[in-house]
């Protein structure tokens, strides 16, 4: 059995973009706005609707941020690791906010794509593995290098299901 | 051309299309700078004696020697970069020396010849293995389709035997070696074709197989690729004309 370490760490934009949700629904109670316009277009909404459509958008704001950040929290909640063992792989799928522990048989996964795109001066390594197992609730689900400890656990992770996802086809890009 | 001499020719034709090469005669019919630049710049070959050692090492070891080392640790899943288990598995293959004098040798301080062979072969094998990982599974041509576990496990017999043809061919060309040496070469070369693969597609899988362990993923790998896709599909084609 083999263990590796894979957490979402939070990041402090995060918590950033967290508040910006709150600020605008704070600003449309305390400061009333007659109108909105649109380029040259003015809307004329009736009193309170401006104010009432800055809130939506502010919630809307709000569940997108705070809904990351529990979906995270979420996705540590099982043990922050996966596990492979002889016959499948374990990890922490997220549904509804929760974590479920979720097993795989390597025999159920049909595809493994493999993406490992180099830094370069205009974007950022990408380094990710997408499992495909259809007869399973979750269907697809990506592993990104970047919530392992080290760039061998993602060699690991690569060199364990190419031994044992004997009915997977593999896809490199 | 007898039959076995013409499956010989066959089992180098992905060569000797990279190369340009003529495909149905024991002639290349490559220009003299062209053979003295391929075979002494690739080959180190420049000699009748340079030309007899580099046949006798690919009829006998070739890469397939370091390939069913570095297969064998990686499919027993070695933990971390696999040095220990290769060096170990190349001084008990016994080619270095008796297995018990070159570990002592290995343990010993100073350098001997024996040691500097070893740890050459290591570096050799070591970038094997890194090839093989990167490439494990993810090969396919437009024939095979994706290659299985099973194929990387049968080896690379063809990549060596391909290289085998062409390097003799070249060598004859230049007069390195005789009709008589030749002829030997693609009697060897019907035989281990005859025991060891049933079609041109199971060659073409165990060539590129060895290309892609020997070089890595590159540009050229796809070429190749390309080349056995042809040999395989094309209604021309030497192999389609002549099944194995």
């Amino acid at each position: 059995m083999q263990t590796i370490n894979y957490k979402m760490e939070y990041s402090i934009l995060e918590y950033v973009f967290g508040l910006i949700g709150p600020a605008i629904i704070i600003a449309a109670i305390f400061y009333p706005i007659a109108d909105l316009k649109v380029g040259t277009l003015r809307l004329h909404l009736p009193t309170g609707v401006a104010n009432g459509i800055l809130m939506l958008i502010g919630a809307y704001v709000t569940y997108l941020t705070v809904g990351t950040l529990f979906k995270k929290r979420a996705a540590n909640s099982q043990g922050a690791s996966i596990v492979l063992d002889e016959k499948g792989l374990s990890f922490t799928t997220v549904k509804k906010f929760a974590g479920v522990l979720t097993t795989v048989s390597y025999d159920a996964i049909d595809k493994i794509t493999i993406t490992d795109i180099p830094e370069t001066s205009t974007s950022s390594a990408e380094k990710t593995i997408e499992i495909s197992a259809p007869s399973t609730a979750f269907k697809k689900f990506e592993f990104d290098a970047i919530h392992m400890a080290k760039d061998s656990d993602f060699d690991a992770l690569v060199g364990a299901l190419k031994h044992r996802a004997m009915n997977a086809a593999f896809k490199q890009i | 051309m007898d039959p076995a001499a013409q499956r010989a020719l066959q089992a180098g034709l992905i060569n000797s299309e990279q190369i340009l090469a003529y495909c149905d005669s024991y002639t290349t019919g490559l220009s003299h700078d062209t053979l003295a630049e391929g075979l002494g710049s690739y080959w180190g070959v420049s000699s009748p004696r340079e030309a007899a050692e580099t046949l006798e090492w690919l009829s006998r070891y070739g890469h397939r020697f370091f390939y069913d080392i570095v297969f064998q640790v990686y499919s027993d899943g070695a933990s971390g970069e696999g040095r220990q288990e290769v060096l170990e598995a190349l001084v008990a293959s016994g080619r270095y020396g008796a297995p018990e004098i070159v570990r002592q040798q290995i343990a010993a301080q100073g350098p001997c010849e024996e040691k500097t062979l070893v740890f050459s072969a290591l570096e050799q094998a070591m970038e094997m293995l890194g090839n093989l990982r990167s490439v494990f599974r993810l090969l396919e041509d437009e024939v095979n389709g994706s290659y299985s576990p099973k194929d990387y496990s049968a080896g690379i017999l063809a990549w060596d035997l391909g290289r085998l043809v062409t390097v003799a061919r070249m060598s004859l060309d230049c007069k390195y070696i005789g009709q008589d040496e030749f002829s030997r070469i693609l009697a060897r070369v019907d035989e281990e074709l005859r025991s060891n693969f049933s079609s041109w597609p199971q060659f073409a899988k165990s060539y590129i197989i060895g290309r892609a362990s020997w070089g890595g993923q590159n540009m050229t790998l796809g070429g190749i690729i390309g080349i056995a896709e042809d040999l395989m599909a094309d209604a021309k084609s030497p192999w389609v004309l002549s099944p194995l």
